[in-house]
């Protein structure tokens, strides 16, 4: 870490607001995708989805950027149309 | 620059317009109450430009004084006792995030039982907050005080909060004499408010008081430690630029005839004053005594106090205050200071002036005798004194007076 502010005395317990532009998400291991042909588009996920980046419009779409990969919309996906893929 | 007579309460508030605070956050207490009074009025009068808060506790006081701090306001408040104790939790906050507030504290002892009277308990329990601590001897000391230390603490190598503590009615209902400076050579000594630390600030967003894992924890604190040290240096400058533009000079540590002292008596805030006139008397007989008083308690002057006491053959300690089941909080300090020197001298502690009562020449002899029994004997009997005991209620309520730490 070699930002100016974290070098500067003295330590005050601080940081700069807006990290979640650089820092969208935490450590995700894996990702979860949808199965098109498998999904019924029954909403589910997009209900259970804790971040509230699931969106069904003609399909299911999830926003990549802040999903954290917890892994609740494939728990909650009727059809197992969802699962986990590793990020790399 | 005039002089008026006026109180200790009233020498804190025209200590604080003439520092040209701007936000004052205050709740009632005795004996702080006019303090707020007097500030209140100046607001209103416009004599002082700044936001009065008056709070629903003082709790919530500090609170807003860490509020004002934060966007870079020059902070003031004023309490005492249980509204010190209740203050407590936020004390934390505001040395954690560096802010340098100012609060003066009008010592007053601590229930139960309920008393208003003086005594040191209500700031030395708070000495492990990170703030700063001054304690002062007379009107006119109060009044410098408070300018000097938000000229210290606001420094960019201290940047941490101060207490200036005068003892309840001996100070703040005293009126005395004092040199009340004016605004334009105030300003010489103490620049207007111009934060040297991050601010809360619209254009350049920031967010405070983050967690910090046990990884970083301890050099947070290490970092208050070395800020807190550093001090030293800017109170010497401080003190240096006093003298050169208000002809008075302060020192972290006073010192009266202690060169060639064998007994010297350190205590702390208005005892001083009676001491030195005891001290005086007994000069006059031919006993080599001498005082010192320990004007800045945080930082502790550990290495000033090493080099004045090194010749010292018997130190007493006068502490208007107790740590039940240990002993007087001053001597703790002092004891702990010496213990490494290769010449130590022997210690006795002496507890006296707690809720109030007076510590007057007579207690103050008393302990010099003791002092001068010791060093005849050549080793302390008792730790811990209570040279102004009160004899009808010990033996009332069948409490032991010959006991010992």
């Amino acid at each position: 870490m070699t930002h100016p502010w974290y070098k500067s005395r003295p330590f005050s317990a601080w940081i700069p607001a807006g990290l979640s532009a650089t820092h969208k998400v935490g450590d995700r291991k894996e990702r979860p995708v949808v199965d098109e042909a498998a999904c019924s588009m029954c909403g589910l996920c997009w209900i259970y989805c804790p971040e509230g980046i699931i969106s069904r419009d003609a399909r299911i779409q999830i926003n990549y950027e802040y999903c954290r990969g917890c892994g609740i919309c494939i728990e909650e996906c009727p059809k197992h149309a969802i699962s986990f893929e590793d990020e790399r | 620059m005039a002089i008026e007579f006026i109180s200790g309460c009233k020498a804190a508030a025209e200590a604080a317009r003439l520092a040209n605070v701007d936000v004052v956050a205050a709740y009632p207490i005795t004996p702080q109450t006019s303090i707020v009074e007097y500030l209140a009025k100046d607001v209103s009068n416009g004599r002082l430009k700044a936001e009065m808060v008056l709070a629903e506790s003082e709790h919530s006081a500090m609170s807003a004084c860490v509020g004002a701090s934060m966007v870079g306001a020059r902070a003031f408040t004023a309490t005492a006792s249980q509204g010190l104790a209740l203050m407590h939790e936020v004390l934390f906050y505001a040395a954690g995030l560096r802010l340098p507030i100012v609060s003066v504290i009008v010592n007053r002892s601590l229930a139960s039982p309920v008393s208003i009277f003086a005594d040191f308990k209500d700031s030395l329990a708070q000495r492990d907050t990170g703030w700063l601590q001054f304690y002062v001897e007379s009107c006119q000391e109060i009044l410098d005080s408070v300018l000097i230390a938000y000229r210290v603490i606001e420094d960019s190598r201290v940047l941490l909060p101060a207490f200036v503590c005068m003892e309840g009615f001996v100070l703040s209902h005293l009126s005395e004499p004092v040199d009340v400076p004016d605004v334009q050579t105030v300003s010489k000594f103490l620049p207007a408010c111009d934060p040297k630390y991050p601010t809360l600030d619209l254009k350049d967003p920031k967010i405070f008081n983050v967690m910090a894992f046990p990884d970083t924890y301890e050099e947070f604190e290490r970092d208050k430690q070395i800020s807190m040290l550093n001090a030293f240096e800017a109170l010497q400058e401080a003190y240096q630029d006093f003298e050169k533009i208000f002809g008075r000079k302060y020192q972290d540590v006073e010192t009266y005839r202690v060169e060639d002292a064998d007994i010297v008596l350190a205590t702390m805030g208005a005892a001083a004053g009676t001491a030195m006139m005891v001290v005086d008397q007994l000069r006059s007989l031919g006993e080599r005594v001498g005082l010192v008083k320990v004007r800045t308690f945080r930082p502790f002057p550990r290495r000033q106090l090493r080099e004045i006491l090194s010749h010292a053959r018997v130190v007493g300690v006068l502490d208007r205050d107790l740590s039940i089941g240990s002993t007087g909080i001053l001597f703790q300090e002092l004891q702990s200071s010496l213990y490494n020197q290769p010449q130590r001298p022997l210690m006795q502690n002496f507890i006296a002036g707690l809720g109030g009562r007076d510590i007057h020449q007579g207690t103050i002899g008393a302990i010099f005798q003791s002092l001068k029994d010791t060093l005849q004997k050549g080793f302390v009997e008792k730790n811990l004194n209570w040279p102004d005991e009160n004899r009808e209620v010990l033996s009332i309520w069948g409490l032991p007076v010959d006991h010992d730490d």
